[in-house]
């Protein structure tokens, strides 16, 4: 897999909700939101757990495994820096199913939902770490 | 103005306005346009394309509350030739995306930009458990593209659309092509709502609201369209809970509805709302567009104007205007005998729906 980057849109990372997520990515940890009360996990990340009110929120530290749960092929270039085609993909954590997030390959592919993915992470050109997802 | 003009109204008794979110006519702008003497309500709802069901609910709301009598319900865009909404924020304008309970920096810094690329994913997913054909979402947009092909006010009225070239056209993000996407159109369509009484003694037959929603489901995302991805199921949308909220208002069920205006920015869009609003089983809306149910002389004669993929693109408000045309008996794809007609609004984050019929 080529570890050209293919993040261009730098992402807020000091937003009140948010932050901590892109906090923990600068260490090349991958985080979720989780309410120390109940368990629940909560993404996308609020002030409040959804399930039981409670404002005691910590961020877990997950594997940085899932599984693909659907993509696309984007073939139609909508912005001058996400040249086609790459391919979107929608992650389920190995570790908190409940979480899915972003990823992207250059490329075409249409991986079967279920498919094995990994963190790969880039690194932008002002410093700023993002998660982004490879296929095992 | 030409709503006021076909209801028989002088633009001065307009007392109520309601628009979308997303449109950049104010009220107050519109009001004094129209020489509108004392305006008494004003509302706004969206985000966008949810928005259209709900701002006649709305109008309904404050004409049953006393706040208002006559409320003009409108949406206006310049989709091609203003705003387009199928480009991306380049980082020259938005150097870095996300934050303010947008929560776009999950999304957008991987591409995933657009509504268009959004229900890409949505219908990939919809293969994935379904086994959904390009023939069956093909099917959609030839129904659709039928209808256009009647009428004349249509951006597609001189395009037919085969099977073959919907198949050889290019794609925009998979499974989707060209023909599965909506079109971009400058326009602008509105309706005026009053009283059964008032609206016996206008111009028009009048056309009753038998019941109007909207619903968010549970765990309804934040964000404006992305947290969808978050939803337990991204092929079954708060669509189900609106539906449910719809009938049971109105005292009816899907086998009483005559046609439908079913809000298609994307042919996945349509057909997931022909299972949630329970045409067919989950899974089945494919096989149901297939086996022509939506033409005229299917078992619901679909998006009669073209809809957004055919007639144009109004945010869903051109939807509503064919769902009258249909009890009016004036639509170029009239519905025989049409009695009651079914409207809907976008279904994430949180749909609105209508079902309309003749006057009593």
């Amino acid at each position: 897999m080529t570890e050209s980057n293919l993040v261009y849109l730098r992402p807020v990372t000091d937003d009140v909700d948010t932050g901590g997520f892109w906090a923990a990515a600068q260490q090349r940890r991958l985080v979720v939101q989780a309410c120390t009360n109940c368990g629940a996990v909560l993404h996308l990340p609020r002030p409040m757990c959804r399930v039981c009110h409670s404002f005691d929120l910590e961020w877990r530290e997950v594997a940085q495994h899932g599984t693909v749960y659907t993509s696309t092929i984007v073939e139609h270039q909508v912005h001058p820096n996400y040249p086609v085609p790459y391919t979107v993909l929608v992650i389920e954590l190995d570790d908190a199913p409940q979480a899915r997030l972003i990823g992207s390959i250059p490329g075409r592919m249409t991986p079967d939902a279920g498919t094995p993915a990994h963190v790969r992470w880039e690194t932008m050109p002002d410093g700023t770490i993002v998660p982004n997802w490879a296929l095992d | 103005m030409a709503a006021i003009e076909d209801a028989g109204l002088d633009p001065a008794e307009i007392d109520g306005i309601v628009r979308c979110d997303h449109d950049l006519v104010q009220h107050n702008a519109l009001a004094e346009t129209l020489g509108v003497r004392n305006l008494t309500y004003w509302g706004s709802t969206g985000p966008g394309g949810v928005a259209p069901c709900a701002m006649v609910g709305q109008a309904v709301a404050a004409i049953l509350s006393g706040l208002a009598t006559t409320v003009l319900v409108f949406r206006s865009l310049n989709g091609r030739s203003g705003r387009r909404f199928g480009l991306a924020p380049t980082a020259a304008s938005q150097p870095s995306v996300g934050g303010g309970m947008t929560y776009d920096e999950f999304f957008m810094p991987y591409g995933l930009l657009t509504a268009g690329q959004m229900f890409s994913l949505i219908a990939q997913r919809h293969v994935h458990e379904y086994g959904t054909t390009p023939e069956q979402f093909g099917s959609i947009a030839l129904a659709f593209r039928e209808m256009a092909n009647r009428n004349p006010r249509a951006q597609m009225y001189d395009r037919t659309l085969t099977m073959e070239q919907y198949l050889e056209s290019r794609m925009i993000a998979s499974p989707l092509r060209l023909y599965d996407f909506c079109l971009e159109t400058d326009g602008a369509a509105a309706l005026v709502v009053t009283s059964s009484d008032r609206a016996k003694d206008l111009r028009q037959a009048p056309v009753s609201i038998r019941a109007v929603c909207q619903s968010s489901g549970p765990n309804v995302q934040p964000g404006m369209q992305f947290g969808v991805m978050t939803r337990p199921s991204i092929t079954h949308l708060p669509s189900n809970e609106c539906a449910e909220v719809l009938y049971r208002t109105a005292g009816m069920g899907p086998a009483d509805i005559d046609v439908a205006q079913l809000y298609d920015c994307f042919s996945i869009t349509a057909l997931l709302q022909l299972e949630d609003y329970g045409f067919c089983k989950p899974g089945e809306g494919g096989p149901f567009a297939e086996a022509g149910e939506l033409a005229l002389g299917g078992a619901l004669p679909s998006n009669t104007s073209g809809g957004h993929m055919s007639e144009g693109y109004i945010h869903g408000m051109n939807h509503v205007l064919e769902g009258v045309r249909q009890i009016r008996g004036t639509s170029t794809s009239q519905v025989d005998d049409a009695e009651v007609s079914l409207v809907t609004s976008a279904p994430p984050p949180g749909p609105s729906a209508l079902i309309l019929t003749k006057a009593v």
